[in-house]
């Protein structure tokens, strides 16, 4: 614990030493819940991916802790599990109980995102709930994988389910069961995946025994009180160091697969105040026909986070961190969907451009610590089939990195997964072993992180070829047309695309020029077979600051990684290079006057 | 104004309608706060919410149906 802050002194009997001992073990309880899910997974999302989050909460619905998993749920997560204790009544819940939720529309992110949620009983005496919040790949519906890119209602997306028991007192409510799994395309995964997520519960349960059979139930929630009044404080702390004012900014979503020529603003005028700090996204976009609408769980996550990246990372992260935050979200816009609007593709790809927006917006009162916009596309591309070698059903959410903004201390890193996802990417080994395909290149792509005193990152490329006679695939990416604005000087990251080249073809061509699709890279349910061949090329991040100003020795070094040519390092970055023994060296003096004459 | 009265949703299984509040925009599960502001009705998640659509929202954008 920080020492400029003060404990609640209402707190169990618990110093800040104990409080702090009590944080970690209910922080590695989370994380230790994420192995088991981790390693009993049957998907490469949860297995590999890291694709979901783990949370313990106290009987009131307040987040007492989380693991660093995937930060994009835990705004969420608090809303679906608040809503399931308002709609089915604290008096409802047994021990043993296990509910599940999926409905974007009582609190939810997307429908992919399935929360299961667990009471834990003390001596008879409700504590609180475990929670593990994730993204399972297939949940019937349009589109395999999840991702109906061109749906116009929720009802398209997949199994919506309000929250259900679907473990009642420790025994399975079959029927449930069945019409859930009769409704996936791979019930056989979906069953093993859902059984990780149960056992990660139980993990959680079994620790949080430990701890309420030495503090007792209110003891522990009189802790968990402490701990977040304690991060209420420092966040309160945090927002009266800010510079009051109010500070606007906006960025554009590309297409929503219905209408390939809308584009939709993400819009928010942030007002710090005393120690509260409003976001308020009126003036958004009318909510979309396609599924690039956020749910108001998604536009909070992005907040949130946003709010974390910039603020103390000491800070304990549970309900606390939030209560200085205000969130205004427009019904019926592109930040908070009106049912029944799809939402499939707000969490996945919106919530990146609302974090940009806010560090756009907030660049203005604390240009240190904010970075230039990432890539933020997850290049989300689905796909499923028969196995030829299996001949069972398979689907898979694949997901891509870009290059990430850069900011006043560093480059943006290379192709990595959006800031809020925290998810890995699939080895190609794994790939390759799992599912019906060969990749060919996987590789940084060439000038794709924006220039600047800090380089944004680059994206990536991919090149994918079929190895089964047919497989089935879905695509919702953006910043194909947008880019990843630079700030201070700084250019912007190079642009995303997708591209398909049939069998027996040796031209890269759009999904929507080989295939009709509305949009090039949203849509659903494109069959591709043997030889054919997809190219995902991921965006870069924005640089930040003038080129003119990096260091020399720095534009070598992109040199040496092949990141950009002499040219560019010339004619960008005002770095004149000469050849010393046979390797390149920068030519100082040169450089000086380059610079001099560029300024 | 007025200081408002707690109004529970209907319960019914068939009812799938969501109602939001009227500053954050947040879905209400069970009961909304009710107000009415210079004649209009406005449903709020909890008091924090009135009382920040009374001292940002509406000197900013004024008494709007929406």
């Amino acid at each position: 614990m920080s020492a400029n802050a003060t404990m609640d002194a209402t707190g169990p009997g618990l110093d800040s030493v104990g409080l702090t001992v009590l944080n970690n073990f209910l922080v590695n309880t989370c994380r230790e819940m994420g192995l088991a899910m981790m390693k009993t997974a049957y998907s490469s999302i949860f297995n590999e991916g890291l694709d979901f989050s783990c949370i313990i909460l106290d009987r009131d619905g307040e987040m007492v802790s989380y693991a660093e998993f995937c930060p994009a749920q835990i705004g969420a997560i608090l809303y679906t599990v608040k809503w399931t204790i308002e709609e089915l009544g604290l008096d409802n819940f047994r021990p043993g109980d296990v509910v599940m939720h999926n409905d974007p529309y009582r609190g939810g992110c997307h429908m992919p995102e399935h929360t299961v949620i667990k009471p834990v009983f003390h001596d008879g005496e409700l504590y609180g709930f475990v929670a593990n919040i994730a993204h399972v790949t297939e949940i019937g519906g349009k589109a395999v994988g999840g991702f109906a890119a061109d749906a116009k209602e929720v009802y398209q997306e997949g199994l919506r389910l309000p929250p259900i028991k679907i473990i009642d007192q420790g025994r399975h409510v079959d029927d449930l069961w069945k019409v859930i799994l009769s409704n996936h395309r791979t019930p056989v995964t979906s069953w093993g995946d859902f059984h990780a997520m149960i056992g990660s519960l139980s993990v959680a349960e079994r620790r949080l025994h430990e701890a309420l059979a030495k503090h007792g139930v209110a003891g522990l929630l009189a802790a968990g009180k402490s701990l977040m009044a304690y991060s209420e404080q420092r966040m309160r702390a945090e927002v009266r160091e800010l510079p009051k004012g109010e500070y606007g900014f906006e960025d554009w979503i590309e297409n929503d697969g219905v209408d390939p020529t809308a584009r939709y603003r993400i819009h928010c005028l942030v007002s710090v105040r005393d120690d509260d700090i409003i976001f308020d996204y009126t003036g958004s976009s009318k909510q979309a026909k396609g599924p690039c609408n956020c749910t108001y769980g998604v536009t909070a996550s992005a907040t949130y986070n946003a709010m974390l990246n910039l603020t103390d990372q000491t800070i304990p992260r549970n309900s606390g961190c939030y209560r200085p935050i205000r969130i205004i979200a427009p019904p019926g816009s592109v930040v908070n969907v009106a049912h029944p609007g799809p939402s499939v593709g707000g969490n996945s790809e919106v919530h990146e451009r609302i974090v940009d927006v806010l560090f756009g917006a907030l660049s203005a009162a604390v240009p240190q610590r904010v970075a230039a916009a990432a890539g933020a596309s997850s290049c989300n591309f689905l796909f499923g089939g028969r196995h030829p070698q299996t001949a069972q059903y398979y689907a898979n959410y694949h997901i891509e990195g870009s290059g990430w903004g850069a900011t006043i201390g560093g480059d943006g890193n290379h192709t990595q997964c959006p800031i809020n996802g925290n998810c890995r990417n699939t080895p190609v080994e794994v790939f390759e072993t799992r599912y019906p395909w060969t990749v060919e290149q996987y590789s940084l792509a060439p000038i794709s992180g924006g220039h600047g005193r800090t380089r944004g990152g680059h994206g990536c490329i991919r090149v994918l070829r079929v190895d089964a006679p047919e497989i089935t695939v879905s695509s919702f990416m953006d910043r194909h047309s947008t880019r990843a604005w630079g700030l201070f000087g700084g250019e912007d990251g190079g642009s995303g695309a997708l591209r398909v080249m049939r069998a027996g073809e040796q031209t890269w061509r759009t999904f929507s020029e080989a295939f009709g699709t509305v949009s090039p890279n949203k849509f659903a349910d494109v069959q591709l077979h043997r030889g054919d061949r997809v190219m995902i090329v991921s965006p870069g991040g924005g640089g930040y600051g003038s080129p003119l100003e990096r260091d020399p020795a720095l534009v070598l070094e992109d040199l040496r990684e092949g990141l950009y040519d002499v040219d560019i390092a010339r004619t960008v970055y005002g770095v004149v290079l000469r050849e010393v023994g046979g390797t390149l060296a920068v030519d100082a003096q040169r450089t000086r006057q380059e610079r001099g004459a560029t300024t | 104004m007025t200081d408002g009265e707690w109004v529970e949703l209907p319960r019914q299984l068939y009812v799938t309608t969501v109602c939001h509040c009227d500053l954050c925009g947040k879905m209400v599960a069970r009961r909304f706060l009710r107000q009415v502001h210079d004649g209009q009705p406005k449903r709020f998640c909890d008091a924090d919410c009135a009382r920040l659509w009374q001292e940002y929202w509406r000197p900013r954008y004024g008494n709007r149906p929406d």
